[in-house]
């Protein structure tokens, strides 16, 4: 019973992240701003770790620090200390490693004390570096290649299943906190499957607010992306615009990245668009082919996920990679055609 | 400094004693110009001279720290501004692009006669990415006319084409301003084709250097002085009639 419900809330999420975030997407995509989307995601790696060590609701934290990152990145754009790109390196590396170093400080406090609740059988791994003991579960590879989770294959299924009601029943999201390790796992994988109901609600707010300004923006926000100079001139303040564009992407990014994962998000945002621009013929038509598309795999990619234990979030991806793959073989063998029947003719 | 460019008609837009500095430097320093109905102004000057950062004080985008600027009541502008690219991960066909914000303002009848005018009937529905630098010179010019504007900002528009495609542009643009009744501001680097065309010339680098008939500003040392060979070069693409002798 729970875990239908689960599953339908999965889906439910899959649709209302997909409604925001491919939309937004297509604008990265056409203002070239893909690292963006990840450096925001990175950023929230901080958010996590401090909401945790206040003991705050972390999708609280996650949006105050989100906030606090477009704030510093606006005001550096007009400072031009730096190119946006590096800015955005520097920034979102910082607040990812001290992310990670707070993570790491609050654990290493816990694991001190006896009873750090929520998780009961789970074993305290943080002085056990490395060990590997209940190798061989598969289903749980999927953060292989992270050196500080190698080895770390340390839950089974059972314990999993456990692991994503212990969430829901906690509500805050990481209520519990058994260790470092699986904090950052999930950091960095998020877990679309146990989906907290501020969470729940969160993205459907998210959605009703980043199509609001879409829908009433839509024309002075592609009149902006395409050309900002032309259109100030007509009267369009491209500075609003841009500031709007960062305030909706850094809600959704916040929105999706305990949800999604934040090594995620950022392929998230820019697959669906990709795959849309191969089929689309105007700005509009992107966006809904984004959107869609996103809905499409992201319950394929729940629905792999459930069927064979794996990362929802990943499966949503590989899914869109599929899709993305697929097209561009397409498209490849039509204009190869074109260009040979072209060359029949001539 | 303070003359009037205007030769005919009522000042449209006027620019009063402007100053606009950037980190410390002075990017236009007491800068007063007038467009009024029928002028055709061209501003050349070399790269940085502040040409651009002109239009754009003109256009009411950039605000200068000193000095003051006057638009005519309802007064439209029109903007074709120097890099006519767009995003090429958009999928936009020059109609799309013209019609962007301006659903309502612009009938579809309109629309179609300034595209016959200005010959881009044939790629309205085209992604603008296959098109070319001239064909896409012709689109935004064809968006700076569409809201029927008084007074025409170009900066540098045949930036980028090759020497057919500058007359052609050119040629086009004469056409325009023979046929509407508007103001037209151009920022050109063509010395040789703005001479031949243009009506009146303002000289800037930062401050206004010289102004006035392509002729007599040929001739004038600050001109020649900041344009040194181009100068040279220009005397003899311009038709002129030597009203004296040089030794």
């Amino acid at each position: 019973m729970t875990e239908d419900i689960n599953l339908l809330r999965a889906l439910l999420v899959g649709v209302g992240i997909s409604l925001a975030s491919a939309p937004l997407g297509c604008f990265i995509l056409w203002r070239r701003i893909v690292y963006f989307g990840d450096a925001f995601a990175h950023s929230a790696a901080l958010g996590i770790a401090l909401s945790i060590a206040y003991a705050i609701t972390t999708y609280i934290g996650i949006l105050v620090t989100a906030g606090f990152f477009a704030f510093i990145l606006i005001w550096l754009q007009k400072r031009r200390i730096f190119a946006v790109d590096a800015l955005l390196g520097i920034l979102a590396h910082s607040a990812l490693a001290c992310g990670i170093i707070v993570i790491g400080f609050i654990t290493a406090g816990h694991d001190d004390h006896a009873g750090h609740g929520g998780h009961g059988g789970h074993e305290s791994h943080m002085e056990h570096a490395g060990h590997d003991d209940h190798a061989g579960h598969g289903g749980h590879d999927d953060h292989a290649g992270h050196d500080d989770h190698a080895g770390h294959d340390d839950y089974g299924h059972g314990e999993h299943e456990e692991r994503n009601m212990g969430h829901v029943e906690h509500g805050g999201g990481h209520g519990g906190h058994g260790d470092g390790h699986e904090i950052l796992h999930d950091v960095f994988l998020g877990d679309i499957l146990s989906v907290s109901s501020i969470e729940f609600y969160g993205v459907f707010a998210t959605a009703v607010l980043v199509l609001l300004l879409l829908v009433t923006q839509w024309q002075r926000l592609v009149l902006a992306t395409v050309h900002p100079d032309l259109a100030r001139s007509e009267g369009i303040s491209a500075d609003r615009m841009n500031v709007l564009f960062i305030g909706a992407v850094t809600l959704t990014v916040a929105t999706m990245a305990q949800i999604v994962g934040i090594l995620l998000v950022a392929s998230m945002l820019i697959l669906p668009a990709a795959c849309a621009r191969l089929l689309a013929t105007n700005p509009v038509r992107m966006a809904v082919w984004a959107s869609g598309l996103g809905i499409v795999s992201s319950a394929v990619g729940i629905w792999a996920a459930v069927a064979w234990n794996l990362s929802a979030a990943a499966s949503i991806v590989v899914v869109l990679t599929i899709i993305l793959v697929g097209l561009l073989a397409n498209h490849t063998l039509r204009g190869a055609l074109r260009g040979a029947l072209r060359g029949e003719r001539g | 400094m303070s003359s009037q460019t205007t030769t005919t008609g009522v000042a449209l837009l006027a620019a009063y004693n402007l100053k606009v500095m950037l980190q410390g430097k002075a990017i236009i320093d007491d800068v007063s110009l007038t467009v009024g109905e029928r002028d055709f102004l061209t501003i050349i000057g070399p790269n940085g001279a502040g040409k651009t950062m002109l239009l754009k004080c003109l256009m009411g985008i950039v605000k200068p720290q000193q000095g003051d600027i006057r638009r005519s009541v309802g007064l439209r502008i029109g903007y074709m501004p120097q890099d006519t690219v767009i995003p090429d991960t958009m999928p936009l066909t020059s109609h799309d692009f013209l019609t962007l914000c301006r659903s309502g303002e612009t009938s579809a009848d309109a629309l179609h006669a300034l595209a016959a005018e200005l010959a881009i009937e044939g790629y309205l529905h085209q992604p603008m990415r296959e098109l070319s630098k001239g064909e896409l010179q012709r689109v935004f010019l064809a968006r700076a006319l569409l809201s029927e504007p008084h007074v025409l900002l170009l900066d540098e528009p045949t930036q980028n084409l090759d020497i057919s495609g500058q007359y052609a542009f050119y040629e086009l643009l004469d056409k325009i301003y023979e046929k509407k009744n508007i103001g037209i501001v151009m920022v050109s680097h063509d010395l040789h084709l703005v001479m031949r065309k243009t009506r009146h010339v303002v000289c800037l680098f930062h401050h206004i250097c010289c102004r006035g008939q392509p002729q007599a500003i040929s001739q004038d040392p600050a001109f020649v002085s900041l344009f040194g060979k181009a100068a040279d070069s220009l005397l003899a693409f311009y038709p002129h009639k030597h009203d004296h002798s040089h030794d």
